[in-house]
């Protein structure tokens, strides 16, 4: 499944946060979304989740998604970990996990043994309720939780914000994992090196607009990504 | 048996007997609460609105299950209609915007069931024949014991609801974090409307139970409401298992003060389970079952 969006504009009342905005996510890539704080990052995985409202076009293989409904999006395969993980505190990690699920009993466990396979912690953790969970476990949650939809294409806001450098190594090799399983990754990381590491295309952004585009060695030999940080902040 | 102690025991059950009914609209209350956030101050007045309706239809000459299941069908309608149209526009509102316009349509409905079934009281139908069993001379009456069967009922299949059903648990998630729930395709408001159409049902039972106990009146509810409120601040607002242990708890203190203390009597004896209730709150603020949510960071 692949993921083209193009001219995409989307904000928040009647602001414009991000303009004419162009990327493409295919099977297995993963592609980075660097940028300053405020550039606009979160309002297009916001956009593209349909929970705010947008222009433009966003295209998934032939299904034109501009105006699906944010829960139509996940279930055509586009899920969303936002930033802060989200998960539902008051829920057991079980509970966390079977919130997600509409198919069949069956598909349920398949699905549930495949997210514990890639994160075992969870599985210790399975009673006990989510907010009581470590930063990195939350993380692991999040991200379990969105597979446990079988997304075709994974969004991920900032997932190793607050995590300890070990788990966030772990975390990255993760993601690399799921892009190896065919899955599309949009990937939203303050540390521009960690996912240019990983990525496979990056795009980077300032003032809600592409700046430069590209392979991650290429951005990242280039200059432009500091340029684009300091910019930002002046 | 010593006769005193008989007294003693006979007090206890007529308090477990009044407790089940509190009980039961406390169930309701959470019930709202846990799924919207908010505490349904209008949940006695749909509860009467429907009980009136069971009676009317059972006037009529419908069948009395056939009258009581249309008017918990009509629960269902009115609290969802209620939340759609009142409730959700209030969401993202201070919390306090949404209790006025419940205790508006408190208002409102006790005004429209004044309208439409005005003068005398009126007499429900006994629910099951009456008799007046005895254990131990200890009398118990079958209303009592239909009601105790209910709620024990109630408090099971919600157990398992939203435990071990999925939709039960997406209510839970989309009460616990409804931002978070769109983001795996939880579309929170259908769920919210769900929850109050459900806790409308619940309160519309309470109200049936009480019936034949009593004359149906425009005012019947009132003190149900708020002895609900009492049980279900007491047993903990997002735990529908507090709400049942509450409930019996405001009951069975309500007769024991109201019995063996003389300056409580029957005047005060709203007292009792108020002051039970703000000492319980001082040493567990959120209630003997309540929980607060960990957030580590």
């Amino acid at each position: 499944m692949k993921l083209v969006v193009s001219a995409l504009s989307a904000g928040y009342g009647n602001s414009r946060v991000v303009h004419d905005i162009t990327l493409m996510v295919g099977p297995g890539e993963i592609v980075a979304l660097l940028g300053a704080n405020g550039a606009g990052k979160t309002t297009i995985l916001r956009a593209l989740s349909g929970i705010i409202p947008r222009a433009g076009s966003i295209r998934l293989d032939d299904r034109e998604m501009i105006d699906v409904s944010a829960r139509d999006i996940v279930r055509a395969g586009v899920v969303h970990v936002p930033q802060g993980r989200g998960t539902f505190g008051g829920l057991t990690v079980g509970e966390n996990l079977s919130a997600t699920q509409t198919g069949s009993v069956v598909r349920e466990a398949e699905l549930r043994d495949k997210v514990c396979r890639l994160f075992p912690i969870l599985r210790e953790r399975w009673t006990q309720p989510a907010g009581e969970l470590s930063g990195g476990e939350q993380q692991m949650l999040a991200v379990a939780r969105a597979l446990m939809l079988e997304p075709r294409i994974l969004m991920l806001d900032e997932p190793s914000l607050g995590l300890a450098p070990l788990i966030r190594i772990e975390l990255f090799e993760t993601i690399r994992a799921i892009a190896a399983d065919g899955i599309g990754v949009l990937l939203i990381e303050q540390n521009a090196d960690l996912s240019l590491k990983i990525a496979s295309q990056a795009l980077l952004l300032s003032h809600g607009r592409v700046v430069a585009s590209g392979r991650p060695d290429e951005i990242a030999g280039s200059g432009i990504i500091e340029e684009a940080y300091l910019n930002h902040a002046g | 048996m010593p006769a005193e102690f008989q007294v003693f025991l006979q007090q206890v059950v007529d308090g477990i007997a009044n407790g089940s009914l509190y009980a039961a609209m406390a169930v309701a209350i959470v019930l709202a609460h846990r799924t919207t956030g908010v505490v349904n101050f209008a949940l006695g007045e749909m509860a009467l609105v429907c009980t009136f309706l069971a009676w009317q239809l059972a006037a009529w000459g419908a069948p009395l299950p056939v009258a009581i299941i249309a008017a918990l069908v009509f629960a269902f309608v009115l609290g969802a209609g209620i939340e759609r149209v009142l409730m959700r526009p209030l969401r993202n509102k201070p919390p306090l915007a949404s209790a006025v316009v419940a205790l508006g349509v408190f208002l409102v409905l006790n005004q429209v069931c004044a309208l439409i079934w005005p003068g005398a009281q009126r007499e429900f139908p006994a629910l099951v024949p009456a008799l007046n069993l005895e254990f131990a001379g200890v009398r118990i009456g079958s209303e009592t014991l239909l009601l105790i069967a209910v709620l024990a009922g109630q408090a099971a299949l919600l157990w398992w609801f939203f435990r071990h059903t999925r939709l039960g648990l997406r209510m839970r998630a989309a009460s616990d974090n409804p931002e978070s729930a769109v983001y795996i395709g939880i579309e929170p408001n259908r769920l919210f409307t769900l929850g109050w159409g459900l806790s409308a049902i619940f309160a519309a039972m309470a109200g049936i139970l009480l019936a034949p106990s009593i004359l149906l009146t425009t005012g019947m509810m009132f003190p149900i409401l708020i002895y609900g409120l009492c049980a279900a601040t007491l047993g903990g607002l997002n735990n529908p298992f507090g709400a049942i242990v509450g409930g019996i708890l405001v009951g069975v203190t309500e007769n024991l003060a109201s019995t063996y203390l003389p300056f409580i009597g029957s005047d005060l004896r709203i007292a009792a389970p108020l002051i039970l209730v703000f000492i319980a709150l001082l040493f567990r603020p959120h209630g003997l079952f309540g929980t607060v949510q960990a957030e580590r960071v």
